[in-house]
């Protein structure tokens, strides 16, 4: 494990949502430093067509992933994350390039996926659905012979990504910027306009809630060890 | 792997973080994620367009019913309308090979307007056109000048603006309008298809075979405003490359020779574009 500071970004050269490791040409793949360099955000801004092609590479898979996980639909997702890249790209003669790249495309991500959801009453009900509901809402298999014999990886997979779906919105939006778009604190907070402290303890707050779900499958105690 | 800990650092076990790593990877389709790339990355990068050979352009789709009828709204107006439209029918004359320029009578300066050097009213500036002379210079006044050219084209400049217009009579081949100072409109029609427009403005050379654009010139720069087909320019010295405006989309660029701007069609251009191109699609097609 690598053993960044809880204020340190998570390595990005891999992230667990798409696979173990992405290739650097794959779409979706994460980015490996070359967003951070300040050539790489000036030739963003004056829309040259291969930094345009390596942006989408690096981002459309990463912002569609977020998307789908923040609202839940496949379709809506597809729409949302249309109009993300439509407005970067309408955005970007005017972006600055000082700036650090994912919080400007996060930020923008978030925005349109709080306007959906203003838009969409009707599913206040799953964004508002309460922590203790979790188990209820997505029941985890039961029996065999121990915790990690009882679910194969993509059991597991599948149990967790139902916990992640069903946290609420402001703890899931902290844990997918903090751990799979691999954002500071610091950037987070900037994105859903909370202070730094906030976000730690809503990023905490996740973390216990999915040690939780899934204390049974895989055996761990309240302290987090199997 | 990602590093997962708590504000305290606590950290999960290798048991959680292989479950988290199992978390499927969501893919949209593919069909969305090629289409997606071909819109973002089709963002007309000034850099990036390929080069197109001037003039290969496809003409204007577009057949808009014709339903606004434009309304001169005094008495005068219809009066000096008339006189100039009078004078049109009588000096006017059109054949399908050499083609003038004429004004439209629907749409005449109601304000003086300079031509060659020469302020000239209304009824004036109508025979200016059809007696034959072809005037070079113009400079609107407070309002806009229409000409037409026979089914290919209409052009509008609007008011404070200076143009110079090619040689003429038009026999279908190459046909150039040097935009100096304000705001040049151009709408073609169907029968300008294989004919060329060039257009010059103080920063680039436009290339046009069929389209509906404006420039718009400034202290500043040259906007270049696309509504419909695709505008080709040939771009500053400095640029050295050729670069293409699409439909819905417009290009900023400087005096100065600052990097150039490029953006969906504003506030500030479009609509006044449409509203030019509806009306002069009733003219022309």
């Amino acid at each position: 494990m690598a053993s960044n500071t809880p204020t340190d970004p998570p390595d990005q050269s891999r992230s667990p949502l798409y696979g173990v490791e992405s290739d650097r040409g794959e779409v979706g793949a994460h980015p490996h430093g070359e967003e951070r360099s300040r050539e790489f955000r000036e030739k963003l801004r004056a829309l040259d067509r291969d930094v345009l092609g390596r942006f989408y590479e690096l981002y459309a898979l990463r912002v569609y992933n977020y998307v789908r996980r923040m609202v839940g639909e496949d379709q809506v997702a597809e729409d949302l994350t249309q109009e993300i890249f439509m407005h970067v790209q309408r955005s970007l003669p005017s972006y600055d390039p000082a700036r650090e790249l994912s919080p400007w495309v996060y930020t923008l991500a978030t925005n349109k996926v709080r306007d959906f959801w203003r838009s969409r009453k009707n599913l206040d009900h799953l964004r508002e659905r309460s922590l203790e509901e979790l188990d209820s809402a997505q029941p985890i298999p039961d029996g065999g012979d121990g915790p990690m014999v009882m679910l194969e990886s993509k059991e597991l997979g599948e149990v967790l990504s139902h916990a992640i779906d069903a946290l609420p919105e402001a703890l899931r939006a902290t844990l997918l910027l903090r751990y799979f778009e691999g954002l500071s604190f610091d950037a987070i907070a900037g994105i859903l306009e909370r202070n730094e402290d906030a976000v730690r303890k809503r990023y905490s707050r996740a973390l216990a809630e999915l040690r939780r779900v899934l204390q049974k499958p895989l055996g761990l105690t309240d302290g987090g060890r199997a | 792997m990602n590093d997962l800990r708590d504000d305290q650092g606590r950290s999960f076990d290798a048991a959680v973080e292989r479950a988290l790593a199992s978390v499927p990877r969501l893919a949209p389709r593919a069909e969305f994620l090629r289409d997606l790339e071909a819109r973002f990355t089709s963002v007309a990068s000034p850099r990036a367009v390929d080069a197109p050979a001037l003039g290969v352009f496809p003409a204007r789709a577009s057949q808009r019913a014709s339903s606004r009828p434009r309304v001169l709204g005094w008495a005068i107006a219809a009066g000096i309308a008339a006189v100039a439209a009078s004078a049109l029918a009588i000096f006017g004359s059109r054949t399908s090979d050499t083609l003038r320029w004429a004004p439209v009578a629907g749409h005449l300066p109601l304000s003086p307007v300079t031509v060659d050097g020469r302020s000239v009213g209304p009824a004036e500036f109508a025979i200016a056109f059809a007696n034959g002379t072809v005037p070079h210079t113009l400079v609107t006044g407070t309002d806009a000048v229409w000409l037409q050219l026979g089914e290919r084209m209409v052009c509008e400049l609007a008011p404070g603006s200076e143009a110079e217009l090619g040689p003429l009579p038009y026999d279908g081949s190459s046909l150039v309008i040097a935009a100096r100072k304000g705001t040049l409109r151009v709408c073609t029609g169907e029968e300008f298809v294989g004919s060329k427009l060039d257009v010059k403005t103080p920063d680039f050379d436009l290339a046009i075979t069929g389209t509906s654009f404006a420039v718009d010139i400034d202290d500043e720069g040259t906007c270049v405003c696309c509504l419909e087909g695709r505008v080709v320019m040939k771009a500053p010295a400095a640029f050295d490359e050729t670069w293409a405006v699409d439909g819905g989309r417009m290009c900023r660029i400087y005096h100065d020779e600052r990097a150039p701007k490029w953006d969906e069609l504003s506030q500030k251009h479009g609509p006044a574009l449409a509203e030019f191109d509806h009306l002069a699609d009733e003219l022309i097609q």
